[in-house]
C-alpha cells in the first residue's frame, strides 16, 4: 500500500518539479543490478568517518569546530538524501497517518537486493530507522557541542565513534541477513562501549562501560550461537528464507531455543528485561550526550532488527502444526516485565540520569506493545492480520519519534543543570523554578510527555500504542488486554517518579545560596531544550488538530491518500501477501 | 528386528544427544580414573617438595608473582597487529586469483587497503606506535602532577599559617 502511495507521491512531486516521472521502488533485477546508489547514504557516512580520522590528526585542521561541522555534514547529507528520495510522501501528505505509515512495513515492498547477495533491504521500514538514527546522531552532535565537561582534545575520536555507531544502526535497519545483522550490532556496540568510557578518569564511566561490554560480549555470544543453530537447521542466513524453511523442521525445542538465543542479542540492544542490567550503570556513567544517544538511537536500532527478525519468524508459525514459539505471549510477557521492572526500580533512584535510565527501560516495555501487536498480526495472517501488524509497527515507530524528542530534551535539561551545579543528583533540581523558570517549564512539558499526558506528543504516541494493542486484543488475544492493563498501571506508577522532578523544581526550597543565583543556559542549551519542548507540544497540536479523524476513529490513517488510491486499485490484483 | 529398532534409535535426535552424553561422560570418568586414582596408586608416587611445587617456566627460575600490571600499550599494538593480520587473510585469496579478476577486484582491494591505511595513519600520528616517546610523555605528566601536588601543598600551608 505504501509502495503505491509513495510512488504516486514521488511521481506527483516530479511532475510539479518538472522531473522525469518514474516509480521509485524497484527490484534489483529491474535496475540491472546497479544498486550501489541505494547504498549512498551509508557510503557517505563511511567516507566521512575516514575523512574524520585524517582530519583529526592534522594539526592545522583539527579544531573542534571543524570536526563538528564535518560530522554534521556527514550525517545531514545522507539524511537529506534518504528524505529526498523516499520521504516525498511525508511532505505531500503531512498528516500523522502518513508519517506513521511511511514508517510502514516491509512486507509487500520490493526488496532491493545488493549484488544478489540479499544482505540489505532498502524499504520504507529501513529508511525510517535510518532517518531516525541519523537524526538522533545530529541531535547528539549538538549535545556534544553543548557538553562542556568533555575533553576537547579527543573530540575527533568521539565524533568518529558516534558516526561509527550510527553507521551500524543504519545497516542493522537494512539487514535481511542474520550475519549482517550481527555485524551491524557489533559495529554499533563496539563504538558505544568506548563512548560510555570516554571520560577515562571517571570511575563510574569506566565501571559502566565494563559492565556494558561484558554484557554485550555474553549476549552477542549467545546470539551468534543461536544464529549458528538456526543456520544449521535452515541452511541459510537470509531471514525471510530462514522463516520459510524452518516450517519444515520438526524440532520445536531446538528452534525455540535458537530463536530465544537470538532474541537475547536483540533484547540486550533494546535493554528489555531481563537483559537490561547493563543499562542503568552504563547510562549513569556515560557522558550525558552519549546516554541520550544510547537510550534513543541504540534502542531504536535494536527494535528495528528485532521487528524484522520476529516478523519473518512469527509468520511461519501459522501454517505449522507445532507452534514454534508463541511470540505473542513471549513478547507480551517481556513487555509487561520490562515496564514493571523499569518503573518500580526508577521509584527509588536519587540520581537524575539513573532515573531516566530506568525510565528508558520502562519505555522499551511500552514499545513492546507495538511489537506484540506485530506478532498478533503475524499469527493471524491475511488482510486483517496485516492491518494489525502494520498498526503495531507504525505505532512503535511513531512512539519512537515521540520518545526521541522528549528523551533528548530531558537529558539536555539534566545537562544544563549539571553544568551549573556540577551534580546530576535529584537534589540539584531543588528550587530550579526560582533559578530559571523557563528551564523548569520546559522540563515540565518534557516530563508530561514522558508520562503521556495530553498536551504533549508523548500522549499521542502512547495512545497509538494502546490503540494498536487494543486492536490486537479484540482480534482474540486476551493476553494483549492484560498487557495493556499492566501498561496503564505502569503509567500511573511512572507519574510518581517523573513528578518528583516537578516537586523538586517548583516546591522544594533548595539551598538559599544556590537559589538566589540564576541558572544560565547557553544558546545551544536553549536550542536543545526549547526545541524539544516546543516540538513536543507543537507536534501534538499538529497531530490532533490537523488530522482528520478517519472512519476507524484512530489517529492512524488506514486509507491510502487519494492519489494513491487509484494506483492501489490498479495494482490490487498482484499486491498479494508477501509469504 | 533388533537391528531395525537400533536403526530407528540412531535416527532419533534425542538418542544422538544421548550418545554424545555417554561419550563425554566416559571421557571424563576415564581421565579421572587413570590420572587421579589408578595413576596415583600405581605409577606416580606423590612426593612434593618446594622446588617441585614452583611454576615451570621453560627451565628458568621463577621471579616474582605472575600478577603483574600489564602495560596498556601492548593492547594498542595488539589491536593494530590484528587489523593487519586480518588484512593479510583477505589479501591472500585475492592475490591467488588476482590475474583472473583484473581491474575491478584490484580497485576494491585498494579501497579496502586504503580504509585500513586511514586507521593506520591515525594511530601513527596519534603516537600509538612510539613506544619510547610515550614513556617520556608519561614521565613528563608525572613530573607535572608532582609539581601541582607540591604547589597545592604549599598553598595549604600558607593558608594554615595565615589562619594561625
Amino acid at each position: 500500500m505504501l509502495l503505491e502511495a509513495t510512488e504516486a507521491a514521488h511521481s506527483a512531486t516530479q511532475a510539479v518539479l518538472g522531473l522525469p516521472r518514474g516509480p521509485y521502488f524497484k527490484m534489483a533485477e529491474e535496475i540491472g543490478g546497479h544498486t550501489l546508489g541505494y547504498f549512498m547514504p551509508e557510503l557517505i557516512v563511511c567516507f566521512t568517518l575516514c575523512l574524520m580520522l585524517l582530519v583529526d590528526v592534522s594539526d592545522k585542521l583539527r579544531s573542534p569546530r571543524n570536526l563538528l561541522s564535518l560530522a554534521f555534514v556527514g550525517m545531514l547529507a545522507p539524511l537529506l538524501l534518504i528524505l529526498g528520495k523516499w520521504g516525498t510522501a511525508l511532505f505531500i501528505y503531512p498528516d500523522w497517518g502518513n508519517l506513521a505509515q511511511a514508517a510502514h512495513f516491509f512486507k509487500d515492498h520490493g526488496y532491493v537486493e545488493v549484488a544478489g547477495a540479499s544482505m540489505l533491504a532498502f524499504d520504507g521500514f529501513a529508511n525510517f530507522f535510518k532517518i531516525f538514527a541519523l537524526a538522533s546522531g545530529l541531535i547528539t552532535l549538538a549535545m556534544l557541542h553543548y557538553d562542556r565537561s568533555l575533553p576537547r582534545k579527543s573530540f575527533g575520536e568521539m565524533l568518529t565513534l558516534v558516526l561509527g555507531s550510527v553507521l551500524g544502526m543504519m545497516l542493522l535497519a537494512s539487514s535481511t541477513n542474520l550475519l549482517m545483522a550481527y555485524l551491524s550490532i557489533e559495529l554499533m556496540s563496539l563504538a558505544s562501549f568506548v563512548l560510555v568510557a570516554f571520560k577515562r578518569s571517571d570511575r563510574k564511566g569506566t565501571e559502566g562501560a565494563l559492565k556494558y561490554m561484558l554484557f554485550g560480549a555474553v549476549s552477542s555470544g549467545v546470539m551468534i550461537y543461536g544464529i549458528s543453530l538456526l543456520y544449521g537447521m535452515a541452511g541459510t542466513l537470509d531471514i525471510a528464507l530462514m522463516g520459510q524453511r524452518l516450517r519444515d523442521v520438526n524440532d520445536p525445542l531446538a528452534i525455540g531455543l535458537a530463536l530465544l538465543m537470538v532474541t537475547v542479542g536483540f533484547g540486550y540492544k533494546m535493554s528489555i528485561a531481563p537483559a537490561h542490567f547493563w543499562a542503568p550503570d552504563a547510562y549513569e556513567g556515560a557522558p550525558t550526550p552519549v546516554t541520550a544517544f544510547l537510550s534513543v538511537a541504540s534502542k531504536a536500532a535494536g527494535f528495528a532488527g528485532f521487528i524484522r527478525f520476529m516478523d519473518a519468524m512469527a509468520f511461519q508459525s501459522t501454517g505449522n502444526a507445532l507452534p514454534i514459539i508463541n511470540w505473542v505471549s513471549f513478547v507480551a510477557v517481556l513487555g509487561a516485565l520490562t515496564m514493571t521492572i523499569g518503573n518500580l526500580t526508577a521509584l527509588w533512584q536519587r540520581n537524575a540520569k539513573r532515573m531516566l535510565a530506568y525510565s528508558s527501560i520502562a519505555h522499551a516495555g511500552y514499545l513492546l506493545i507495538g511489537v506484540a501487536a506485530v506478532a498478533v498480526g503475524g499469527e493471524l495472517g491475511g488482510d486483517s492480520g496485516r492491518a494489525i501488524a502494520d498498526m503495531g509497527a507504525s505505532a512503535t515507530a511513531f512512539y519512537m519519534i515521540a520518545y526521541c524528542i522528549m528523551n533528548f530534551g530531558a537529558f539536555a535539561v539534566v545537562m544544563a543543570v549539571a553544568h551549573e551545579t556540577g551534580s546530576e543528583e535529584m537534589s540539584a533540581f531543588d528550587g530550579l523554578a526560582k533559578r530559571n523558570m523557563g528551564l523548569a517549564v520546559m522540563m515540565t512539558i518534557l516530563l508530561l510527555s514522558l508520562v503521556g499526558i495530553p498536551p504533549t506528543f508523548g500522549f499521542l504516541g502512547k495512545m497509538n500504542l494502546f490503540i494498536a494493542g487494543l486492536e490486537a486484543a479484540q482480534a482474540g488475544y486476551p493476553i494483549m488486554a492484560v498487557l495493556l492493563v499492566v501498561a496503564a498501571v505502569n503509567t500511573a506508577i511512572s507519574c510518581y517518579y517523573y513528578f518528583r522532578f516537578l516537586r523538586a523544581m517548583f516546591i522544594a526550597p533548595g539551598e538559599p545560596a544556590l537559589v538566589s543565583r540564576p541558572l544560565i543556559v547557553s544558546n545551544t542549551g536553549w536550542l536543545l531544550v526549547g526545541g524539544s519542548a516546543l516540538l513536543t507540544v507543537g507536534l501534538f497540536l499538529w497531530g490532533s488538530l490537523f488530522t482528520a479523524p478517519t472512519d476507524e476513529a484512530t489517529m492512524l490513517r488506514r486509507t491510502p491518500a487519494p492519489a494513491a488510491a487509484e494506483a492501489q486499485d490498479a495494482s490490487k490484483g498482484h499486491a498479494g501477501h508477501g509469504h | 528386528m533388533a537391528a531395525a529398532t537400533f536403526q530407528e534409535l540412531l535416527s532419533n535426535t534425542m538418542f544422538q544427544y544421548f550418545l554424545v552424553f555417554v561419550f563425554t561422560a566416559f571421557g571424563v570418568v576415564f581421565v579421572i580414573l587413570n590420572v587421579d586414582v589408578l595413576g596415583k596408586l600405581l605409577f606416580r608416587p606423590v612426593m612434593p617438595d618446594p622446588l617441585k611445587l614452583t611454576t615451570y617456566e621453560c627451565g628458568e627460575p621463577t621471579i616474582g608473582s605472575s600478577w603483574v600490571q600489564f602495560d596498556i600499550r601492548f593492547y594498542t599494538v595488539a589491536l593494530i597487529f590484528i587489523v593487519f593480520d586480518v588484512e593479510v587473510v583477505f589479501l591472500f585469496p585475492w592475490a591467488a586469483v588476482f590475474a583472473k579478476l583484473g581491474a575491478p577486484a584490484f580497485t576494491k582491494v585498494m579501497i579496502f587497503v586504503g580504509v585500513l591505511a586511514v586507521g593506520f595513519i591515525n594511530a601513527w600520528k596519534k603516537g600509538d606506535l612510539d613506544w619510547v616517546t610515550s614513556i617520556a610523555a608519561h614521565d613528563l605528566a608525572a613530573q607535572k602532577d608532582a609539581r601541582l601536588a607540591r604547589a597545592r601543598q604549599r598553598a595549604l600551608e600558607t593558608e594554615e599559617r595565615r589562619a594561625a
